[in-house]
Protein backbone atom coordinates (compact mmCIF):
# COMPACT_ATOMS: atom_id res chain seq x y z
CA UNK A 1 0.00 0.00 0.00
CA UNK A 2 1.28 3.55 -0.74
CA UNK A 3 2.60 5.03 2.21
CA UNK A 4 1.47 8.78 2.22
CA UNK A 5 3.97 11.09 3.64
CA UNK A 6 3.21 12.19 7.50
CA UNK A 7 2.01 15.94 7.81
CA UNK A 8 4.33 17.60 10.11
CA UNK A 9 1.81 19.14 12.89
CA UNK A 10 2.97 21.89 15.57
CA UNK A 11 6.77 20.88 14.64
CA UNK A 12 9.14 23.17 17.02
CA UNK A 13 9.95 25.06 13.78
CA UNK A 14 6.45 26.51 13.12
CA UNK A 15 5.54 26.65 16.85
CA UNK A 16 8.43 28.85 17.17
CA UNK A 17 7.07 30.72 13.95
CA UNK A 18 3.83 30.90 15.36
CA UNK A 19 4.26 31.99 19.18
CA UNK A 20 7.90 32.99 19.84
CA UNK A 21 8.62 35.66 16.89
CA UNK A 22 5.57 37.19 17.28
CA UNK A 23 6.37 38.04 21.01
CA UNK A 24 9.84 39.15 20.71
CA UNK A 25 8.66 41.56 17.55
CA UNK A 26 6.43 43.05 19.95
CA UNK A 27 8.69 43.09 22.81
CA UNK A 28 11.50 44.45 20.60
CA UNK A 29 8.81 47.16 19.00
CA UNK A 30 8.08 48.62 22.13
CA UNK A 31 11.74 48.58 23.40
CA UNK A 32 12.64 50.34 20.22
CA UNK A 33 9.74 52.43 20.70
CA UNK A 34 10.83 53.58 24.19
CA UNK A 35 14.51 53.88 23.33
CA UNK A 36 13.53 57.01 20.64
CA UNK A 37 11.39 58.18 23.22
CA UNK A 38 13.98 59.06 25.59
CA UNK A 39 16.82 59.87 22.95
CA UNK A 40 14.72 62.15 21.04
CA UNK A 41 12.29 63.39 24.05
CA UNK A 42 9.30 64.16 21.53
CA UNK A 43 6.03 66.34 22.74
CA UNK A 44 4.23 64.21 25.25
CA UNK A 45 0.95 65.98 23.71
CA UNK A 46 1.86 63.71 21.17
CA UNK A 47 3.14 60.73 21.56
CA UNK A 48 4.24 58.80 25.27
CA UNK A 49 6.41 55.49 25.67
CA UNK A 50 5.30 52.21 26.50
CA UNK A 51 6.48 52.84 29.87
CA UNK A 52 4.16 55.95 30.49
CA UNK A 53 1.36 54.43 28.65
CA UNK A 54 2.27 51.60 31.55
CA UNK A 55 2.37 53.40 34.23
CA UNK A 56 -1.15 55.33 33.40
CA UNK A 57 -3.05 52.13 32.54
CA UNK A 58 -2.00 50.88 36.16
CA UNK A 59 -3.46 54.57 37.38
CA UNK A 60 -6.69 54.38 35.48
CA UNK A 61 -7.28 50.98 36.74
CA UNK A 62 -6.25 51.28 40.41
CA UNK A 63 -8.91 54.36 39.82
CA UNK A 64 -11.32 51.77 38.81
CA UNK A 65 -12.44 53.12 35.95
CA UNK A 66 -10.30 51.10 32.84
CA UNK A 67 -11.44 47.52 34.14
CA UNK A 68 -15.58 48.53 33.59
CA UNK A 69 -14.30 50.79 30.38
CA UNK A 70 -12.67 47.39 28.99
CA UNK A 71 -15.66 45.41 30.45
CA UNK A 72 -18.57 47.71 28.62
CA UNK A 73 -16.59 47.71 25.30
CA UNK A 74 -15.87 44.46 25.49
CA UNK A 75 -19.37 43.39 25.51
CA UNK A 76 -20.72 45.62 23.29
CA UNK A 77 -17.81 44.11 20.72
CA UNK A 78 -18.80 40.35 21.83
CA UNK A 79 -22.40 40.74 21.49
CA UNK A 80 -21.86 43.12 18.19
CA UNK A 81 -19.74 40.41 16.70
CA UNK A 82 -22.38 37.28 17.79
CA UNK A 83 -25.21 39.43 16.44
CA UNK A 84 -23.14 40.19 13.22
CA UNK A 85 -22.16 36.50 12.82
CA UNK A 86 -25.79 35.21 13.56
CA UNK A 87 -27.10 37.17 10.74
CA UNK A 88 -24.20 37.74 8.44
CA UNK A 89 -23.46 33.75 7.95
CA UNK A 90 -27.00 32.74 6.80
CA UNK A 91 -27.32 35.80 4.67
CA UNK A 92 -24.07 34.94 3.03
CA UNK A 93 -25.59 31.53 2.44
CA UNK A 94 -28.24 32.56 0.73
CA UNK A 95 -26.39 34.98 -1.33
CA UNK A 96 -24.12 32.13 -2.00
CA UNK A 97 -26.36 29.28 -3.18
CA UNK A 98 -28.76 31.31 -4.65
CA UNK A 99 -27.89 33.35 -8.23
CA UNK A 100 -31.10 35.26 -8.28
CA UNK A 101 -30.92 36.68 -4.77
CA UNK A 102 -26.96 37.37 -5.25
CA UNK A 103 -27.79 39.40 -8.47
CA UNK A 104 -30.64 41.38 -6.79
CA UNK A 105 -28.82 41.65 -3.80
CA UNK A 106 -25.21 42.31 -4.75
CA UNK A 107 -25.62 46.25 -5.01
CA UNK A 108 -27.13 46.85 -1.49
CA UNK A 109 -23.93 44.62 0.11
CA UNK A 110 -21.24 46.57 -1.88
CA UNK A 111 -23.08 49.89 -1.62
CA UNK A 112 -23.82 49.06 2.21
CA UNK A 113 -20.32 47.65 2.33
CA UNK A 114 -18.40 51.22 1.51
CA UNK A 115 -20.32 53.51 3.56
CA UNK A 116 -17.74 54.91 5.92
CA UNK A 117 -19.41 53.73 9.62
CA UNK A 118 -18.72 57.06 11.13
CA UNK A 119 -21.15 58.64 8.58
CA UNK A 120 -24.01 57.05 9.82
CA UNK A 121 -23.31 56.51 13.52
CA UNK A 122 -24.69 59.70 14.89
CA UNK A 123 -27.79 58.31 12.77
CA UNK A 124 -28.08 55.08 14.39
CA UNK A 125 -27.75 57.08 17.97
CA UNK A 126 -30.21 58.89 17.15
CA UNK A 127 -32.46 56.04 15.98
CA UNK A 128 -31.74 53.73 18.80
CA UNK A 129 -30.20 56.78 21.56
CA UNK A 130 -27.00 56.45 23.60
CA UNK A 131 -26.82 53.66 25.10
CA UNK A 132 -25.70 50.22 24.41
CA UNK A 133 -27.77 48.84 22.22
CA UNK A 134 -26.89 51.65 19.77
CA UNK A 135 -23.27 50.46 20.37
CA UNK A 136 -24.02 47.16 20.03
CA UNK A 137 -25.55 47.83 16.36
CA UNK A 138 -22.50 49.68 15.13
CA UNK A 139 -20.49 46.73 15.76
CA UNK A 140 -22.57 44.63 14.52
CA UNK A 141 -23.50 46.55 10.98
CA UNK A 142 -19.34 46.83 10.75
CA UNK A 143 -18.90 43.65 11.27
CA UNK A 144 -21.54 41.84 9.15
CA UNK A 145 -20.05 42.81 5.83
CA UNK A 146 -16.82 41.16 5.95
CA UNK A 147 -18.85 38.25 7.21
CA UNK A 148 -21.67 38.34 4.38
CA UNK A 149 -19.00 38.66 1.62
CA UNK A 150 -16.94 35.85 2.67
CA UNK A 151 -19.45 33.25 3.59
CA UNK A 152 -21.47 34.10 0.10
CA UNK A 153 -17.85 33.65 -1.77
CA UNK A 154 -16.92 30.65 0.44
CA UNK A 155 -20.84 29.07 -0.28
CA UNK A 156 -20.88 29.68 -3.93
CA UNK A 157 -17.31 27.90 -4.69
CA UNK A 158 -18.51 25.17 -2.66
CA UNK A 159 -22.46 24.83 -4.50
CA UNK A 160 -20.84 25.32 -7.65
CA UNK A 161 -18.01 22.64 -7.54
CA UNK A 162 -18.21 18.64 -7.97
CA UNK A 163 -19.36 18.05 -4.72
CA UNK A 164 -22.62 19.57 -5.50
CA UNK A 165 -23.08 16.73 -8.29
CA UNK A 166 -22.37 14.12 -5.29
CA UNK A 167 -25.35 15.33 -3.13
CA UNK A 168 -27.66 15.88 -6.12
CA UNK A 169 -26.65 12.00 -7.08
CA UNK A 170 -27.29 10.79 -3.48
CA UNK A 171 -30.39 12.82 -4.04
CA UNK A 172 -29.82 14.70 -0.61
CA UNK A 173 -32.38 17.37 0.52
CA UNK A 174 -31.74 20.63 0.65
CA UNK A 175 -31.26 20.86 4.20
CA UNK A 176 -29.06 17.69 4.25
CA UNK A 177 -27.26 19.68 1.65
CA UNK A 178 -26.74 22.37 4.23
CA UNK A 179 -25.62 20.15 6.90
CA UNK A 180 -23.24 17.76 5.15
CA UNK A 181 -22.02 19.81 2.10
CA UNK A 182 -22.76 23.68 2.31
CA UNK A 183 -21.67 24.68 6.14
CA UNK A 184 -18.93 22.53 5.87
CA UNK A 185 -17.11 23.44 3.17
CA UNK A 186 -17.89 27.40 3.78
CA UNK A 187 -16.55 27.09 7.29
CA UNK A 188 -13.11 28.49 6.67
CA UNK A 189 -14.25 31.17 4.77
CA UNK A 190 -16.73 32.30 7.70
CA UNK A 191 -13.61 32.00 9.75
CA UNK A 192 -12.13 34.20 7.69
CA UNK A 193 -15.06 36.87 7.35
CA UNK A 194 -15.11 36.44 11.50
CA UNK A 195 -11.26 37.77 11.41
CA UNK A 196 -12.02 40.54 9.11
CA UNK A 197 -14.95 41.55 10.83
CA UNK A 198 -13.09 41.69 14.10
CA UNK A 199 -11.03 44.73 12.88
CA UNK A 200 -13.67 46.69 11.43
CA UNK A 201 -15.98 46.21 14.90
CA UNK A 202 -13.07 47.79 16.60
CA UNK A 203 -13.05 50.46 14.24
CA UNK A 204 -16.62 51.24 14.78
CA UNK A 205 -16.85 50.40 18.31
CA UNK A 206 -14.48 53.81 19.00
CA UNK A 207 -16.56 55.57 15.74
CA UNK A 208 -19.80 54.53 18.20
CA UNK A 209 -18.35 56.17 20.97
CA UNK A 210 -17.33 59.42 19.49
CA UNK A 211 -21.16 60.18 20.05
CA UNK A 212 -22.00 60.53 23.41
CA UNK A 213 -20.65 57.99 25.41
CA UNK A 214 -19.63 58.34 28.91
CA UNK A 215 -17.93 55.43 29.27
CA UNK A 216 -15.86 52.47 27.29
CA UNK A 217 -12.47 52.63 25.62
CA UNK A 218 -13.72 54.85 22.85
CA UNK A 219 -14.90 57.29 25.36
CA UNK A 220 -11.50 57.08 27.54
CA UNK A 221 -9.77 58.08 24.32
CA UNK A 222 -12.49 60.68 22.72
CA UNK A 223 -12.28 62.44 26.32
CA UNK A 224 -8.34 61.67 26.48
CA UNK A 225 -8.26 64.14 23.48
CA UNK A 226 -10.41 66.65 24.44
CA UNK A 227 -8.74 66.93 28.03
CA UNK A 228 -5.28 66.79 26.53
CA UNK A 229 -4.58 63.60 28.38
CA UNK A 230 -2.00 62.17 25.67
CA UNK A 231 -1.58 59.02 27.84
CA UNK A 232 -5.22 58.23 28.55
CA UNK A 233 -5.57 58.59 24.43
CA UNK A 234 -2.55 55.79 24.05
CA UNK A 235 -3.72 53.26 26.91
CA UNK A 236 -7.33 53.16 24.97
CA UNK A 237 -5.47 52.92 21.59
CA UNK A 238 -3.09 49.99 23.21
CA UNK A 239 -5.95 48.04 24.83
CA UNK A 240 -8.28 47.87 21.78
CA UNK A 241 -4.78 46.92 19.85
CA UNK A 242 -4.49 44.00 22.51
CA UNK A 243 -8.23 43.03 22.46
CA UNK A 244 -7.49 42.89 18.56
CA UNK A 245 -4.75 40.86 18.45
CA UNK A 246 -6.60 38.52 21.10
CA UNK A 247 -9.70 38.00 19.53
CA UNK A 248 -8.06 37.75 15.72
CA UNK A 249 -5.07 34.97 17.71
CA UNK A 250 -8.28 33.12 18.56
CA UNK A 251 -10.13 33.22 15.46
CA UNK A 252 -6.74 32.02 13.68
CA UNK A 253 -6.53 29.38 16.21
CA UNK A 254 -9.52 27.93 14.80
CA UNK A 255 -8.76 28.36 11.33
CA UNK A 256 -5.74 26.66 11.76
CA UNK A 257 -7.19 23.73 13.93
CA UNK A 258 -9.68 23.74 10.91
CA UNK A 259 -7.00 23.08 8.06
CA UNK A 260 -4.85 21.15 10.29
CA UNK A 261 -7.42 18.43 10.62
CA UNK A 262 -8.71 18.84 7.14
CA UNK A 263 -5.37 17.85 5.73
CA UNK A 264 -3.99 15.11 8.37
CA UNK A 265 -3.76 11.97 7.27
CA UNK A 266 -6.11 10.55 9.44
CA UNK A 267 -9.65 11.65 11.43
CA UNK A 268 -7.15 10.81 14.63
CA UNK A 269 -4.68 12.46 13.81
CA UNK B 1 -27.86 -7.19 -1.76
CA UNK B 2 -30.23 -8.17 -4.87
CA UNK B 3 -32.12 -11.19 -5.11
CA UNK B 4 -32.78 -13.16 -7.41
CA UNK B 5 -35.56 -15.18 -6.42
CA UNK B 6 -38.49 -13.88 -8.70
CA UNK B 7 -38.03 -14.96 -12.00
CA UNK B 8 -40.29 -12.26 -13.35
CA UNK B 9 -37.94 -9.36 -11.70
CA UNK B 10 -35.22 -11.15 -12.96
CA UNK B 11 -36.28 -11.17 -16.58
CA UNK B 12 -37.67 -7.04 -15.99
CA UNK B 13 -34.66 -4.84 -17.12
CA UNK B 14 -33.57 -2.49 -14.36
CA UNK B 15 -32.93 0.44 -16.10
CA UNK B 16 -34.90 1.27 -19.22
CA UNK B 17 -34.18 4.24 -21.63
CA UNK B 18 -36.58 4.95 -24.81
CA UNK B 19 -35.91 7.17 -27.40
CA UNK B 20 -33.87 9.93 -25.29
CA UNK B 21 -33.32 12.75 -26.88
CA UNK B 22 -31.10 15.97 -24.83
CA UNK B 23 -29.07 18.91 -26.27
CA UNK B 24 -26.89 21.38 -25.02
CA UNK B 25 -27.33 25.36 -24.67
CA UNK B 26 -25.09 26.77 -26.16
CA UNK B 27 -24.71 30.58 -27.17
CA UNK B 28 -24.69 29.66 -30.34
CA UNK B 29 -28.55 27.98 -30.05
CA UNK B 30 -29.49 24.21 -28.81
CA UNK B 31 -26.54 21.61 -29.95
CA UNK B 32 -28.04 18.52 -29.81
CA UNK B 33 -26.36 15.53 -27.92
CA UNK B 34 -28.71 12.81 -27.70
CA UNK B 35 -30.81 11.37 -30.88
CA UNK B 36 -32.55 8.62 -30.01
CA UNK B 37 -30.75 6.49 -27.46
CA UNK B 38 -32.40 2.69 -26.33
CA UNK B 39 -30.92 0.61 -24.03
CA UNK B 40 -31.84 -1.60 -21.32
CA UNK B 41 -30.09 -3.32 -18.59
CA UNK B 42 -31.05 -6.30 -17.30
CA UNK B 43 -30.55 -7.26 -12.94
CA UNK B 44 -27.21 -7.86 -12.46
CA UNK B 45 -25.90 -7.13 -15.96
CA UNK B 46 -22.85 -4.96 -17.05
CA UNK B 47 -23.40 -2.33 -19.79
CA UNK B 48 -20.51 -0.78 -20.90
CA UNK B 49 -20.87 2.12 -23.47
CA UNK B 50 -18.20 3.54 -25.57
CA UNK B 51 -18.12 6.64 -27.74
CA UNK B 52 -16.11 9.53 -29.09
CA UNK B 53 -15.43 12.19 -26.73
CA UNK B 54 -18.72 14.32 -26.69
CA UNK B 55 -21.12 12.16 -27.63
CA UNK B 56 -23.76 12.56 -24.68
CA UNK B 57 -21.93 9.39 -22.72
CA UNK B 58 -22.08 11.36 -19.88
CA UNK B 59 -25.56 13.03 -20.31
CA UNK B 60 -26.82 9.77 -21.11
CA UNK B 61 -25.38 8.96 -17.14
CA UNK B 62 -26.87 12.04 -15.75
CA UNK B 63 -30.31 11.03 -17.33
CA UNK B 64 -30.63 7.95 -15.68
CA UNK B 65 -29.88 9.35 -12.06
CA UNK B 66 -32.04 12.30 -12.63
CA UNK B 67 -29.26 14.66 -12.64
CA UNK B 68 -29.75 15.41 -16.73
CA UNK B 69 -32.82 16.36 -18.21
CA UNK B 70 -34.56 14.83 -21.45
CA UNK B 71 -36.00 16.89 -24.00
CA UNK B 72 -37.85 13.50 -25.06
CA UNK B 73 -37.78 9.85 -24.29
CA UNK B 74 -38.33 7.68 -21.37
CA UNK B 75 -36.03 7.01 -18.27
CA UNK B 76 -37.25 4.00 -15.92
CA UNK B 77 -35.77 2.34 -13.10
CA UNK B 78 -37.29 -0.72 -12.38
CA UNK B 79 -40.32 0.18 -13.97
CA UNK B 80 -40.71 3.69 -12.04
CA UNK B 81 -38.90 7.36 -13.75
CA UNK B 82 -35.94 8.42 -11.40
CA UNK B 83 -37.10 10.87 -8.67
CA UNK B 84 -36.64 11.79 -5.23
CA UNK B 85 -36.71 9.86 -2.89
CA UNK B 86 -34.96 6.57 -5.31
CA UNK B 87 -32.18 4.83 -3.95
CA UNK B 88 -31.88 2.11 -6.44
CA UNK B 89 -28.67 3.45 -8.19
CA UNK B 90 -25.81 4.53 -7.38
CA UNK B 91 -23.26 7.28 -9.35
CA UNK B 92 -19.56 6.93 -9.35
CA UNK B 93 -18.31 10.20 -11.08
CA UNK B 94 -15.46 10.58 -13.03
CA UNK B 95 -13.36 12.05 -10.97
CA UNK B 96 -12.84 11.12 -7.00
CA UNK B 97 -15.13 13.74 -5.12
CA UNK B 98 -14.75 12.84 -1.71
CA UNK B 99 -15.96 15.05 1.11
CA UNK B 100 -12.64 16.25 2.57
CA UNK B 101 -13.51 16.93 5.54
CA UNK B 102 -14.62 13.55 6.61
CA UNK B 103 -13.29 10.36 7.16
CA UNK B 104 -13.00 7.38 4.70
CA UNK B 105 -15.98 5.61 6.76
CA UNK B 106 -17.86 8.66 7.13
CA UNK B 107 -17.79 9.06 2.95
CA UNK B 108 -18.78 5.66 2.34
CA UNK B 109 -21.73 5.94 5.00
CA UNK B 110 -22.77 9.44 3.41
CA UNK B 111 -25.98 7.89 1.19
CA UNK B 112 -27.00 5.99 4.71
CA UNK B 113 -27.50 9.43 6.54
CA UNK B 114 -29.64 10.53 4.51
CA UNK B 115 -33.32 10.45 4.58
CA UNK B 116 -33.50 9.52 0.51
CA UNK B 117 -32.32 5.96 2.25
CA UNK B 118 -35.49 4.74 3.54
CA UNK B 119 -33.49 2.31 6.45
CA UNK B 120 -31.35 4.62 7.42
CA UNK B 121 -29.42 1.96 9.80
CA UNK B 122 -28.04 2.89 13.34
CA UNK B 123 -24.31 4.50 13.30
CA UNK B 124 -23.59 1.02 14.59
CA UNK B 125 -24.75 -0.84 11.47
CA UNK B 126 -23.44 1.83 8.79
CA UNK B 127 -20.54 1.69 10.30
CA UNK B 128 -20.55 -2.12 10.06
CA UNK B 129 -21.41 -1.72 6.39
CA UNK B 130 -18.52 0.85 5.14
CA UNK B 131 -16.19 -1.69 6.59
CA UNK B 132 -17.44 -4.46 4.80
CA UNK B 133 -17.44 -2.43 1.61
CA UNK B 134 -14.03 -1.67 2.37
CA UNK B 135 -12.95 -4.77 2.55
CA UNK B 136 -14.57 -5.88 -0.85
CA UNK B 137 -13.19 -3.02 -2.49
CA UNK B 138 -9.80 -4.40 -0.66
CA UNK B 139 -8.94 -0.85 1.50
CA UNK B 140 -9.37 -2.58 4.72
CA UNK B 141 -7.72 -0.41 7.54
CA UNK B 142 -8.18 2.94 5.77
CA UNK B 143 -11.61 3.42 6.92
CA UNK B 144 -10.12 6.86 9.41
CA UNK B 145 -7.80 7.96 6.37
CA UNK B 146 -8.96 11.40 5.14
CA UNK B 147 -9.05 11.51 1.09
CA UNK B 148 -6.36 13.88 0.99
CA UNK B 149 -3.71 11.15 2.02
CA UNK B 150 -4.90 8.57 -0.26
CA UNK B 151 -3.77 8.02 -3.82
CA UNK B 152 -6.38 8.72 -6.76
CA UNK B 153 -6.17 5.39 -7.00
CA UNK B 154 -8.02 4.52 -3.50
CA UNK B 155 -9.93 7.39 -3.50
CA UNK B 156 -11.95 6.08 -6.73
CA UNK B 157 -12.47 2.67 -4.81
CA UNK B 158 -13.69 4.91 -1.65
CA UNK B 159 -16.12 6.39 -4.12
CA UNK B 160 -17.07 3.02 -5.58
CA UNK B 161 -17.81 1.95 -1.97
CA UNK B 162 -19.85 4.91 -1.21
CA UNK B 163 -22.21 4.38 -4.55
CA UNK B 164 -22.50 0.76 -3.63
CA UNK B 165 -22.99 1.52 0.58
CA UNK B 166 -26.94 1.94 0.01
CA UNK B 167 -26.93 -1.29 -1.57
CA UNK B 168 -28.42 -0.25 -5.02
CA UNK B 169 -29.53 -2.58 -7.82
CA UNK B 170 -27.60 -0.80 -10.44
CA UNK B 171 -24.37 1.40 -9.95
CA UNK B 172 -23.49 4.20 -12.42
CA UNK B 173 -20.15 5.04 -13.32
CA UNK B 174 -19.02 8.04 -15.36
CA UNK B 175 -15.25 6.92 -16.82
CA UNK B 176 -14.39 5.96 -13.17
CA UNK B 177 -10.67 5.18 -14.01
CA UNK B 178 -10.20 7.87 -16.43
CA UNK B 179 -7.87 9.75 -13.75
CA UNK B 180 -5.54 6.92 -13.09
CA UNK B 181 -2.36 5.42 -14.63
CA UNK B 182 -2.55 2.14 -16.53
CA UNK B 183 -1.71 -0.21 -14.11
CA UNK B 184 -3.75 1.24 -11.41
CA UNK B 185 -6.59 1.48 -13.66
CA UNK B 186 -6.28 -2.28 -14.58
CA UNK B 187 -6.33 -3.23 -10.59
CA UNK B 188 -9.09 -1.29 -10.36
CA UNK B 189 -11.19 -3.09 -13.21
CA UNK B 190 -10.46 -5.94 -11.70
CA UNK B 191 -11.79 -5.00 -7.96
CA UNK B 192 -15.00 -3.55 -9.95
CA UNK B 193 -15.74 -6.59 -11.74
CA UNK B 194 -15.17 -8.89 -8.74
CA UNK B 195 -17.46 -6.46 -6.57
CA UNK B 196 -20.00 -6.24 -9.32
CA UNK B 197 -20.59 -9.76 -9.44
CA UNK B 198 -19.95 -10.68 -5.43
CA UNK B 199 -23.40 -8.09 -4.98
CA UNK B 200 -25.47 -9.18 -8.36
CA UNK B 201 -24.93 -5.02 -9.04
CA UNK B 202 -26.17 -4.11 -12.44
CA UNK B 203 -24.10 -1.43 -14.08
CA UNK B 204 -23.62 1.06 -16.89
CA UNK B 205 -20.19 1.93 -17.28
CA UNK B 206 -19.55 4.64 -19.68
CA UNK B 207 -16.12 5.05 -20.77
CA UNK B 208 -13.67 5.89 -23.76
CA UNK B 209 -11.13 2.97 -23.23
CA UNK B 210 -12.16 0.22 -25.09
CA UNK B 211 -10.28 -2.50 -23.60
CA UNK B 212 -11.84 -0.94 -20.07
CA UNK B 213 -15.76 -1.57 -22.11
CA UNK B 214 -14.68 -5.21 -22.95
CA UNK B 215 -13.51 -6.37 -19.56
CA UNK B 216 -15.86 -4.79 -17.67
CA UNK B 217 -19.10 -5.50 -20.02
CA UNK B 218 -21.58 -8.16 -20.41
CA UNK B 219 -22.49 -6.20 -23.81
CA UNK B 220 -20.66 -3.18 -25.07
CA UNK B 221 -22.64 -0.52 -26.79
CA UNK B 222 -21.06 2.02 -29.38
CA UNK B 223 -21.90 5.17 -29.62
CA UNK B 224 -21.96 7.37 -32.60
CA UNK B 225 -20.33 10.72 -32.95
CA UNK B 226 -22.41 13.53 -31.32
CA UNK B 227 -25.49 13.84 -31.48
CA UNK B 228 -25.10 10.33 -29.92
CA UNK B 229 -27.00 7.37 -30.78
CA UNK B 230 -26.13 3.41 -30.27
CA UNK B 231 -24.89 2.19 -33.66
CA UNK B 232 -24.13 -1.20 -32.65
CA UNK B 233 -23.48 -3.38 -29.23
CA UNK B 234 -21.49 -6.15 -28.85
CA UNK B 235 -22.00 -9.28 -26.54
CA UNK B 236 -19.10 -10.47 -24.81
CA UNK B 237 -18.62 -13.81 -24.36
CA UNK B 238 -17.19 -14.14 -21.12
CA UNK B 239 -18.21 -15.10 -17.81
CA UNK B 240 -17.83 -12.44 -14.71
CA UNK B 241 -15.98 -12.17 -12.43
CA UNK B 242 -12.97 -12.03 -15.06
CA UNK B 243 -9.32 -12.64 -14.23
CA UNK B 244 -5.95 -10.59 -15.31
CA UNK B 245 -5.43 -13.45 -18.37
CA UNK B 246 -9.04 -12.49 -19.60
CA UNK B 247 -8.41 -8.75 -19.39
CA UNK B 248 -4.55 -9.53 -21.34
CA UNK B 249 -5.91 -12.43 -23.54
CA UNK B 250 -6.47 -12.64 -27.15
CA UNK B 251 -10.40 -12.42 -26.94
CA UNK B 252 -10.08 -9.56 -25.53
CA UNK B 253 -8.05 -7.58 -27.67
CA UNK B 254 -9.70 -9.19 -30.75
CA UNK B 255 -13.02 -7.38 -29.68
CA UNK B 256 -11.67 -4.37 -28.82
CA UNK B 257 -10.47 -4.38 -32.23
CA UNK B 258 -13.33 -5.08 -33.60
CA UNK B 259 -15.37 -2.41 -31.26
CA UNK B 260 -12.69 -0.32 -32.38
CA UNK B 261 -13.51 -0.38 -35.92
CA UNK B 262 -17.27 -0.08 -35.59
CA UNK B 263 -16.09 2.79 -33.54
CA UNK B 264 -13.98 4.48 -35.96
CA UNK B 265 -16.34 3.70 -38.66
CA UNK B 266 -18.83 5.84 -37.06
CA UNK B 267 -22.39 6.22 -37.68
CA UNK B 268 -22.40 5.97 -41.41
CA UNK B 269 -25.90 6.34 -42.72
CA UNK B 270 -24.79 6.15 -46.01
CA UNK B 271 -23.97 2.82 -45.67
CA UNK B 272 -26.71 1.72 -43.51
CA UNK B 273 -26.78 -1.92 -45.45
CA UNK B 274 -24.56 -3.08 -42.85
CA UNK B 275 -26.43 -1.45 -40.10
CA UNK B 276 -29.46 -2.56 -40.93
CA UNK B 277 -28.53 -6.13 -40.62
CA UNK B 278 -28.04 -5.63 -36.73
CA UNK B 279 -30.09 -2.75 -35.40
CA UNK B 280 -33.64 -1.22 -36.55
CA UNK B 281 -32.83 1.33 -39.44
CA UNK B 282 -32.64 4.72 -38.31
CA UNK B 283 -36.05 6.17 -38.16
CA UNK B 284 -37.33 9.64 -37.62
CA UNK B 285 -37.95 10.03 -33.96
CA UNK B 286 -41.18 8.33 -33.97
CA UNK B 287 -43.74 9.59 -31.43
CA UNK B 288 -44.08 5.88 -30.43
CA UNK B 289 -41.27 5.07 -28.18
CA UNK B 290 -39.10 2.58 -29.52
CA UNK B 291 -38.52 -0.67 -28.23
CA UNK B 292 -35.07 -1.04 -26.44
CA UNK B 293 -32.01 -3.23 -28.02
CA UNK B 294 -32.67 -6.45 -26.84
CA UNK B 295 -29.73 -8.79 -25.47
CA UNK B 296 -27.55 -9.03 -28.27
CA UNK B 297 -29.42 -7.49 -30.88
CA UNK B 298 -25.96 -6.35 -32.90
CA UNK B 299 -23.40 -9.12 -33.98
CA UNK B 300 -24.19 -12.09 -32.76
Amino acid sequence: MPASAEIPRGSWGSRVRRLVLPLVSIVAGLAVWQLAITVFSPNPLAVVGPVQIARDAAGLFGAGTLGPDIGLSLAQLLIGLVVATAVGVPAGLLLGTSRPLAAALGPWVTALYTIPVIAVAPLVIVGLGFGFSAKVAIVAASGFFPLVINTQAGAASVVGGGLRDVTRAFRANAFETLCHLTLPGTAPHILTGLRLAIGRALIALVAADLFGSTSGLGYLIISGQQNLKTDDVYVGVVTLSVIGIVLTALVAFFERRMNETRTARTEQA
Amino acid sequence: MNTLDEPAAAAAPVIEVYGAYAHYGTASGPLPVLDGVDLAVGRGEVLAVVGPSGCGKTTLLKSLQGLAALDRGSVTLQGRPPAAGRTDTGYVFQQPSLFPWWSVRKNIEFGLRLRAHSGRPSAARRRARADELLELVGLTGFHDFRPAALSGGMQQRVNLARALATDPVALLLDEPFSAVDTLTRERLQRVLSATLHALGTAAVIVTHDIHEAVFLGDRVAVMSERPGRIVETFEVEEKRPRTEEFQHGEYLAALSARVYQRLRSGDERASASELTMNREPVAAPSPEPRRPLSKGTADA
